[in-house]
């Protein structure tokens, strides 16, 4: 029985953090209640899609939460600070995996022929999975200011948080990482359809 | 004079969404080309970006394991301090409390020590084997006190025949408080003096009334003894008519009305309540309370 979680559940995430410090688990529980599923999926997406890895990494961002809560920094907001500590952990990911990751990349990278259904309707699933491709090939930062605007939906103005750098330099990643997306994933483009009613492959 | 954009290249990404190539206007487009470089770029990056918010709501996620939760609680559990150290923490919270809900630990261990010891408190006085005990004496004492014969017999101390009715008509506890100070004094005795038995029983009644109903047991007990004592006197006294009563009958009746030295006791009370309102009197300090109480002893 937990009589307390309702009220748990109303407090602000930097509150919980306080309590979090003071030793309360029940505030560790609601963070990682509130942020988990959220967590793993960036993890997911960053991480080449890979699940276990998603998950490893979820479970080592909370027991660093766990070991070290006085790390957080209570002039941040919590969920910016938490994306920007996931976000370090995916950089490190990638230079200690970086050699098998290329290798890998070349495999996924390789050309596909894209069938556009009914002429008009792409295959989403086959979407899916270039774009991922492709944002795997990005700079990181480029990569990780994509996924939290897209898929995480942050608001510039978290990520510029979660970065630590202006809103600008948010927006302008973000400009030119649809730019470079659109170039590689032209073929998912109606309008690029050629007379086939078939997608350009790469 | 310095021309301000209207737009950034970052707000694009507005410009994608909201409107299509053709749907910009003059100065939409001009900004626009300046970073793309025509129509069919636009379109592609806009069908891109489309397509990422239509494919992400259809994304299927994946969750975290049970055991991924359990282990990061185990990891905080074995991060945390002691417990005691935990609750003495809340303890001191409590006078550095900055929100209520800090309140909820402390306030709970200490109401649920003050409902044990309310409870075991209230089983103690109501349940225990004492309290009915209490309750059974608390009976018997009704009934006793039921079984006191209304007015004890009177007894009469006539006074000799040279004495005036001034003297004569004292109450008995005067009477005593005389007889004792001329005795402490070495005065001669009280010659007649009168003490009727009504004297008596009010003093008794008055007296009873102050006691508790444990001491109004003994009280009752001592004031049948008394009745017979007095009996014993009034029969004495039939037998002898008028005689002259000396100290040492005097003393002696006392004696017999104070068997227990109960009815001392609240006498001199009694006397202390009435007679000194202004100073508080000692046995050492005042020979004619000692006087009473040796004679009563």
């Amino acid at each position: 029985m937990r009589p307390f979680s309702k009220e748990f559940d109303r407090m602000s995430d930097e509150r919980l953090m306080e309590l979090v410090v003071r030793g309360e688990e029940r505030a560790f529980a609601a963070l990682y209640d509130r942020y988990h599923h959220r967590i793993l999926n960036y993890f997911h997406r960053m991480l080449w899609q890979d699940r276990e890895l998603a998950r490893d990494h979820l479970q080592d961002l909370f027991t660093k939460l766990a070991q070290r809560p006085a790390s957080y920094d209570p002039s941040r907001p919590f969920q910016t600070w938490l994306f920007s500590v996931a976000n370090n952990m995916c950089k490190n990911a990638y230079r200690h995996e970086e050699v098998v990751r290329v290798a890998a990349l070349e495999m996924r990278a390789a050309p596909d022929r894209v069938e556009a259904q009914n002429g008009v309707e792409v295959d989403r699933e086959l979407f899916r999975d270039r774009l991922d491709a492709e944002l795997d090939r990005l700079d990181p930062d480029h990569k990780a200011t994509f996924v939290m605007r897209f898929h995480e939906e942050l608001a510039i103005k978290e990520i510029a948080a979660a970065f630590g750098c202006s809103e600008g330099t948010v927006k302008s990643r973000i400009f030119y990482t649809l730019k470079k997306l659109a170039e590689r994933l032209k073929e998912f483009d109606p309008n690029a359809l050629n007379d086939h009613g078939t997608a350009r492959t790469i | 004079m310095e021309r301000h954009e209207r737009y950034d290249p970052e707000d694009i990404e507005h410009l994608l969404s909201e409107r299509s190539f053709d749907e910009l206007l003059p100065e939409e487009r001009a900004f626009v080309l300046r970073h793309v470089s025509g129509r069919e770029e636009y379109e592609t990056m806009r069908s891109l970006l489309r397509h990422v918010r239509k494919g992400e709501p259809e994304r299927m996620e994946i969750t975290a394991d049970e055991r991924v939760r359990g282990a990061v609680l185990e990891a905080f559990r074995a991060q945390q301090q002691p417990q005691w150290r935990i609750w003495l923490n809340s303890v001191a919270a409590l006078f550095q409390v900055r929100e209520a809900y800090g309140f909820w630990r402390p306030a709970m261990a200490f109401g649920g020590l003050a409902v044990l010891v309310g409870l075991g408190v209230w089983f103690a006085t109501t349940m225990g084997p004492g309290a009915h005990d209490q309750v059974a004496e608390v009976k018997q004492v009704t009934k006793e006190v039921e079984r006191v014969p209304a007015t004890p017999k009177a007894a009469e101390v006539e006074v000799s025949p040279g004495l005036s009715d001034q003297q004569a008509t004292p109450a008995s506890e005067d009477l005593r408080e005389e007889g004792n100070a001329r005795l402490s004094t070495g005065a001669p005795a009280v010659e007649p003096a009168m003490v009727t038995d009504n004297v008596i029983s009010e003093m008794y009644e008055s007296e009873v009334a102050d006691l508790d109903l444990d001491e109004h047991k003994v009280v009752v007990r001592e004031k049948d003894e008394v009745a017979a004592a007095e009996d014993m006197v009034s029969e004495q006294l039939q037998e002898e008519s008028i005689r002259t009563v000396s100290m040492e009958e005097l003393s002696r009746n006392q004696s017999a009305v104070n068997i227990s030295g109960v009815a001392v006791k609240e006498i001199s009370k009694a006397k202390r309540r009435t007679t000194l309102p202004n100073g508080i009197r000692t046995v050492d300090a005042d020979p004619e309370v000692w006087a009473f109480l040796t004679n009563g002893w």
